[in-house]
């Protein structure tokens, strides 16, 4: 559903994203770490359309993001790290306007939009200015955008920030359902163990590049640590410091 | 000492703006520098010919010899007239500012999260909100008041009067407003800002309009015409109270014109004493609400639904097109800031309307030539409308552009949608505009008609190129869209949409005016006949040039955008 080949992205002469290759599957979760300044947000960007690659392709549901951009954005749903939304507007305002953006008929919208906000716990804000919600309510607000019409392909940028306990409880389920009904979701992250819960595939990108990729188990063997939590394999891969190493005190 | 090291630090918030513009520099290279170079120049160019205004009219004041010592009165009265239109100006401004600088800035949450002291809360947010609001008066209060200096001989000593009067008159509206501003938004749930924008807006098209009619300048133009003196004293009906500070400013300044140095003094000292007075007032209220003001100010961009709106079922279409117009309406209405300009617009255009009622037609001539005044004037009107309203179009989606770049939409449907959004509007007022014009001077039925389509091609013109120019660079980080005017694309914009409007007008006229010289000029009669349809099918072709080509190239350069 969702292929980056040789995808590449330089800012001036630094190769920010250095040929990447990633095929996500029908009902696959697809994990995607990396330390800050990895380039995981960059390759989100590209793949969402708001940045060009500079090489490279991308093609979602079978058509290319550039060749067929429209087509390709009918096909996925995209939730950004920061829930920049209209404040002035009600969750059945926004998800009015992004349903007319998709063409989906207004009352079908409205039920779309009721069960999803039902989903996210929100059925009482439905009403309420969305510039009295917290960074969370914006995210589910967001979410259920990206439901909305349906999409085959879901991109996700750090899904669980400002989320509470239960409303990440509650996504976590919700992307897995969504997943084994067909959803193939991108979602990169920096909580490990949200990929270990609910990845069935994860890529670690470090420095532009995928390092490694595989099920939890493919990466366990990969680094020869079997048995061994997703934290020591991603530290590992990425070459960190031993943080026993840390200086402490310098300044106490 | 730790009183000055923050002092020493806040400097760096203040100066933060300036490494800003600095990073713009080093970031846009030559453009910006060409930019700020050009809207420099044109600022110095207002400023130069709002001088020689002013100096030429206190002069052509001074020449009236036979007036002797009303010369002075009638200097004296002016001055009022500057001091008070500025002082509701900056009064106005400064509650806004402070708004903003005491409630709704970022640094504030930074600054209050941090051990400083209330005093130097209050002296940083004053010092930001006195030099937002006063720049102004400085740039554009000054020449007017050193034309005076200079027609009085008085220019050597210019300075002194800048910190006599000048600074105090500043201070006091900006401490005044500061105490207003924290007051209101103790009175007034932060939730309700928007209502109080609106009162604020509603006060100020008021005062506007009633500062402007109480002084009807309409009379400063002939006062050797006014048979009596007394009489014409009176018509001016220029408000002054002796204790308004306007009054002290003018005083203050007439007597430093005719070397009156111990009034000039006596008046400068009670600008002073309330100066420092309003501060007191404004540090009180300061101390005494802000913080409480403030516990509730945490969220005063928000603004409540009523129970209609949260009832509100209209479903719109699942169209494209309406589902933008439903979502630019929503946010039109409930945003605060675009109402209370529209009255602040509203206000203008009363008195464009009060003021042209009232101007001397037999001085200027002919109906003809007054109705198409009537209609460049509203031109005018209409490009600075645009200019607010429609440049910043595609700019107003702000930090939310992802959703419409993630987005199957086509960028030509969205242009034409904003476009179609603004130009009913545009019509609608400069038709308005032109037919009470036209009207009051009673033009026969082809005139208003010609008028009218002049009119109609100005409005069609001037949208096209505001929201075609505005979308070639848009501004997305924007904290207040309308900002994106005062940029190099927003200069441009202003450039051309004069230019279009002197065009448009001088192309409808030229046939009539060749015509009337051809009376006097032979040579001339062989065009005329010429035929007007010629000269009506070029302003559609400047129609659709000033249009299309502006709507092409910011399509283009959104489709760019959405791809790169």
């Amino acid at each position: 559903m969702l292929q980056l080949k040789e995808l590449t992205k330089k800012f001036g002469n630094r190769t920010v994203v250095d040929h990447i290759n990633i095929s996500v599957g029908r009902g696959e979760l697809y994990a995607f770490l990396g330390p800050n300044g990895a380039g995981k947000t960059t390759t989100i960007r590209m793949i969402a359309g708001l940045l060009k690659p500079d090489d490279g392709s991308i093609v979602i549901n079978g058509f290319d993001s550039i060749k067929d951009s429209i087509r390709v954005k009918q096909s996925f749903g995209y939730i950004p790290d920061q829930p920049f939304i209209y404040d002035k507007l009600t969750p059945r305002e926004f998800l009015r306007f992004i349903g007319g953006l998709y063409g989906i008929d207004p009352s079908e919208c409205d039920q779309r939009a009721g069960y999803w906000m039902d989903q996210f716990e929100l059925s009482h804000y439905f009403d309420e200015l969305i510039g009295s919600f917290s960074h969370g309510m914006r995210q589910k607000v967001v979410f259920t955008a990206g439901f909305l019409h349906n999409p085959p392909v879901l991109i996700v940028d750090e899904p669980m920030v400002g989320l509470d306990p239960r409303g990440a409880v509650i996504l976590k389920k919700l992307l897995r359902q969504r997943c084994e009904a067909g959803l193939a979701a991108f979602v990169s992250t920096h909580s490990l163990d949200v990929a270990e819960q609910i990845a069935d595939r994860i890529g670690i990108m470090y420095q532009g590049q995928l390092l490694a990729e595989g099920t939890m188990t493919e990466l366990q063997d990969l680094t020869q640590q079997g048995g061994k939590r997703l934290e020591s394999i991603f530290l590992e891969l990425t070459q960190a410091r031993d943080v026993g190493d840390i200086p402490t005190g310098a300044y106490l | 000492m730790r009183f000055l090291n923050t002092i020493r630090s806040l400097r760096l918030m203040i100066i933060n703006d300036f490494l800003r513009l600095n990073n713009h520099y080093r970031a846009n290279g030559i453009s910006a520098v060409f930019a700020t170079t050009a809207i420099i120049l044109l600022a110095t160019f207002f400023i130069l010919v709002e001088y020689f205004v002013a100096e030429h009219l206190f002069q052509h004041i001074m020449n009236q010899v036979h007036l002797e010592g009303l010369r002075y009165v009638l200097l004296a009265k002016l001055l009022q007239m500057v001091f008070l239109i500025f002082s509701v100006l900056l009064v106005y401004s400064n509650i806004i500012m402070s708004i903003s600088s005491y409630f709704l800035s970022p640094e504030i949450d930074l600054l209050h999260t941090h051990p400083i002291s209330d005093k130097v809360l209050f002296i940083y947010s004053f010092f930001e909100t006195f030099i937002r609001s006063s720049w102004m008066f400085i740039a554009f209060g000054l020449p007017i008041l050193l034309a005076y200096g200079v027609v009085l001989n008085q220019a050597g000593t210019f300075v002194s009067q800048i910190g006599l009067i000048v600074i105090p008159m500043l201070i006091l509206p900006a401490a005044l407003g500061v105490f207003a501003g924290v007051l209101l938004i103790y009175v007034f749930s932060p939730r309700r800002t928007q209502r109080v924008f609106l009162i604020m807006g509603i006060c100020l098209a008021v005062g506007l309009v009633l500062v402007f009619r109480l002084m009807r300048p309409e009379q400063l133009v002939d006062p050797i015409g006014v048979e009596q003196v007394n009489f014409y004293l009176d018509t001016l009906r220029i408000p002054s109270i002796s204790w308004l500070p306007t009054t002290w400013a003018s005083e203050g300044f007439s007597a430093y014109g005719e070397g009156r140095g111990t009034a000039n003094l006596y008046n400068a000292q009670k600008l002073w004493v309330a100066a420092g007075f309003s501060l007191l007032l404004a540090y009180i209220s300061f101390k005494i609400f802000w913080w409480r003001a403030r516990s509730r100010g945490q969220d005063s961009d928000i603004i409540e639904l009523d129970k209609n709106d949260k009832k509100r079922e209209a479903t719109p279409a699942n169209h494209f097109r309406c589902s933008l117009m439903y979502r630019d309406m929503i946010l039109f209405r409930r945003d605060a800031g675009q109402w209370s300009q529209i009255i602040v617009i509203a206000a203008l255009v009363i008195i464009y309307i009060f003021n042209f009622k009232n101007l001397p037609y037999e001085l200027y001539g002919f109906q003809y030539g007054m109705s198409f005044v009537s209609v460049f004037a509203s031109g005018l009107i209409l490009s600075a409308l645009l200019a607010r309203f429609g440049f910043p179009a595609v700019s107003m989606e702000g930090r939310a552009i992802w959703i419409l770049k993630t987005s199957p939409i086509n960028w030509r449907r969205y242009l034409w949608h904003k476009y179609l959004f603004l130009v009913i509007p545009a019509l609608t007022i400069g038709s308005i505009l032109v037919l009470f014009s036209v009207r009051v001077l009673d033009g026969s039925s082809i005139l208003v008609l010609k008028c009218l389509l002049t009119e109609a091609a100005i409005a069609v013109s001037c949208t096209g190129l505001a929201i075609g120019i505005g979308a070639r660079r848009p501004r997305f980080n924007l904290n207040d869209a309308a900002m994106v005017t005062v940029s190099a694309p927003g200069l441009w914009y202003m450039i051309l949409a004069v230019l279009t409007i002197c065009v448009t007008v001088g192309l409808v006229v030229l046939p009539d005016l060749l015509r009337y010289m051809s009376y006097g000029w032979r040579w001339l009669t062989f065009i005329r006949h010429a035929d007007r349809i010629v000269v009506w099918f070029i302003v559609l072709l400047l129609v659709s040039c000033a249009t299309l080509i502006p709507m092409e190239s910011g399509i283009r350069h959104l489709k760019r955008m959405a791809e790169k």
